[in-house]
């Protein structure tokens, strides 16, 4: 059976992760200072909270959030992406509008965004989805548009609709393209989540680090930290899993976007 | 049967207008096969676009079987010699794709598919994806695909040029038993002058661009037995050649 290894395989990822324990170990010693607690009581401490449930609301208020902006992102990002790729007269239309929209500094909108959605849900997502939707758009453009005309017309030449186009040719061709730019806007999503969770919130990643923060419980807040980044480690890992096995037809060793998964292989 | 009467093709290329083919005749019988040669850039593949219903900005009369070629309603094989395969569908998957797109059920065809593709040696790859084959297995799959339709016409473009020599020859020979066995409308695109007399009942000689049928030549040794090691076939070649560097030069 062939076996496929990630780059999250599992010896790496333990060597890379005690690694980090034992730098921020020694450098907790050696600085001895209060906001630089040592991970040991880190751990002790998120290990609490795993026990206790305390942790969790946080958490999947900050999952939940990333999980409908990436999801609404990609909706409409590969909606007009794909067709700007296939339907030329539609590239023309929108690719002015993209350029122009893509380059305003989203994050400078939040207090529009605010004002518009109110504090709630709905702002964060739309924050996450404002940033993260032009990447997506334009890298599946240009994956669409990738396509060599030979492709198409071997489905043309059997009557195939444009329906059956895009299921066909034009979605499953772009999906790595697709993938690595998932990769790009899960870190743009995470930072941008932060940034609105320290607004207006009383769940979340973002509001719990800020909050431990003002508490001074620098514990709480590397907890919080490290939390974060575990999970924007469980979410690369889930996307490059979904991406080996959708994409089985690449080639061994062939990279999409330069991004992350290498794909090797060993033949167990 | 496949008549072209007096088709020209011109592109719009940097504001000019540029012509590609001129007054263009061209027959093929039902059930015949024609080979066709010219030199690169002459508009065979053009050609065969417009045949295939693919290009429609012509002038003159294209008929398949008596009407206007249309994809969504005739059945038209092609194979181009970029194999034309689908990347990320298996090989199973590329060969019936023509019959899901048809709309034919897989379930009566079963019998029709397992056999083609035991006949092209694919059985045994059925699983694997284009990437991970060589480019005469690809090339298989793509003739697959190509019968599988049952087509009423069948257009190769230069299919077998990317392949090596011995797998070119190889090719040629499940091709003709294929063709045979389906007795289908063909024109073959080759810029090969032994690869028309191998595979063309009739082979037909472009002129350079804009392209016109020069010349149309019977072929006598169509179909014969062991052909490369027959004397004639040697010079037949050498008068094809003869033929093609006149017009060409
Ligand atoms: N879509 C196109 N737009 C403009 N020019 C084209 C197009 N396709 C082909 N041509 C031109 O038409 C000529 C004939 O092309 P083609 O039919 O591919 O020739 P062949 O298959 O005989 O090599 C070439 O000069 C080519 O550059
Ligand atoms: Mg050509």
């Amino acid at each position: 059976m062939a076996m496929k290894k990630l780059r999250f395989s599992g010896d790496t990822t333990l060597w890379a992760f005690i690694a980090l324990l034992v730098f921020w170990y020694l450098f907790s010693v050696t600085l001895k200072v209060a906001f630089l607690p040592s991970p040991v009581a880190v751990l002790q401490n998120i290990f609490f909270h795993f026990i206790s449930g305390g942790m969790y609301l946080h958490l999947f208020a900050s999952l939940g959030r990333i999980a409908a902006g990436i999801a609404i992102s990609l909706l409409i990002g590969l909606a007009i992406g794909l067709s700007m790729g296939y339907f030329p007269r539609f590239d023309e239309v929108f690719s002015p509008l993209v350029y122009l929209l893509y380059p305003i500094p989203k994050i400078a909108l939040l207090p529009l965004v605010m004002l518009i959605c109110g504090l709630g849900e709905a702002a964060k997502v739309t924050m996450i989805v404002l940033i993260v939707v032009f990447q997506v758009t334009v890298s599946s453009r240009d994956a669409a548009k990738a396509i060599p005309q030979e492709t198409y017309a071997c489905l043309k030449v059997l009557g195939a609709s444009h329906k059956t186009m895009f299921r066909r040719v034009v979605f499953p061709a772009t999906l790595p393209a697709i993938f690595s730019s998932l990769r790009v806007s899960m870190g743009t999503a995470l930072s941008v989540l932060f940034f609105t969770e320290t607004f207006g919130a009383r769940y979340g990643m973002g509001y719990y680090i800020m909050n431990s923060w003002t508490r001074v419980n620098y514990v709480d807040m590397f907890t919080g930290i490290v939390l974060l980044g575990l999970l924007g480690y469980v979410l690369f890992a889930v996307i490059d899993g979904l991406y080996l096995r959708c994409c089985r037809w690449q080639p061994l060793g062939e990279k999409h976007g330069g991004e992350g998964v290498s794909l090797e292989r060993s033949v167990k | 049967m496949i008549a072209v009467e007096d088709v020209s093709v011109s592109y719009e290329s940097a504001g000019k207008r540029v012509k590609v083919l001129e007054h263009l005749h061209l027959e093929v019988e039902k059930g015949a096969i024609c080979a066709m040669i010219g030199p690169s850039g002459c508009g065979k593949s053009t050609l065969l676009k417009v045949i295939a219903g693919l290009h429609t900005d012509y002038t003159g009369n294209v008929l398949l079987n008596g009407s206007v070629p249309e994809p969504k309603k005739d059945r038209i094989g092609f194979v181009p010699q970029q194999y034309g395969l689908l990347n990320w569908a298996t090989v199973y998957e590329n060969a019936v794709l023509g019959l899901k797109i048809k709309g034919d059920a897989l379930k009566t065809e079963k019998e029709h598919i397992s056999s083609l593709l035991t006949d092209l040696g694919l059985l045994s790859l059925q699983k694997k994806y284009p990437l991970q084959l060589s480019g005469g297995e690809q090339q298989r799959v793509a003739i697959a695909r190509a019968f599988l339709l049952k087509p009423q016409v069948l257009l190769m473009d230069e299919p077998f040029s990317a392949l090596d020599a011995i797998n070119r020859e190889k090719m040629q020979s499940i091709f003709l038993s294929l063709w045979e066995k389906y007795a289908v409308t063909t024109v073959f695109v080759t810029h090969s002058v032994e690869e028309a007399i191998c595979v063309g009942q009739r082979i037909a000689l472009l002129t350079p661009s804009p392209g016109r049928i020069a010349r149309v030549v019977d072929n006598p040794l169509f179909g014969k037995e062991e052909l490369r090691l027959c004397k004639a076939y040697y010079d037949f070649a050498l008068e094809l050649r003869k033929m093609a560097g006149e017009i060409w030069q």
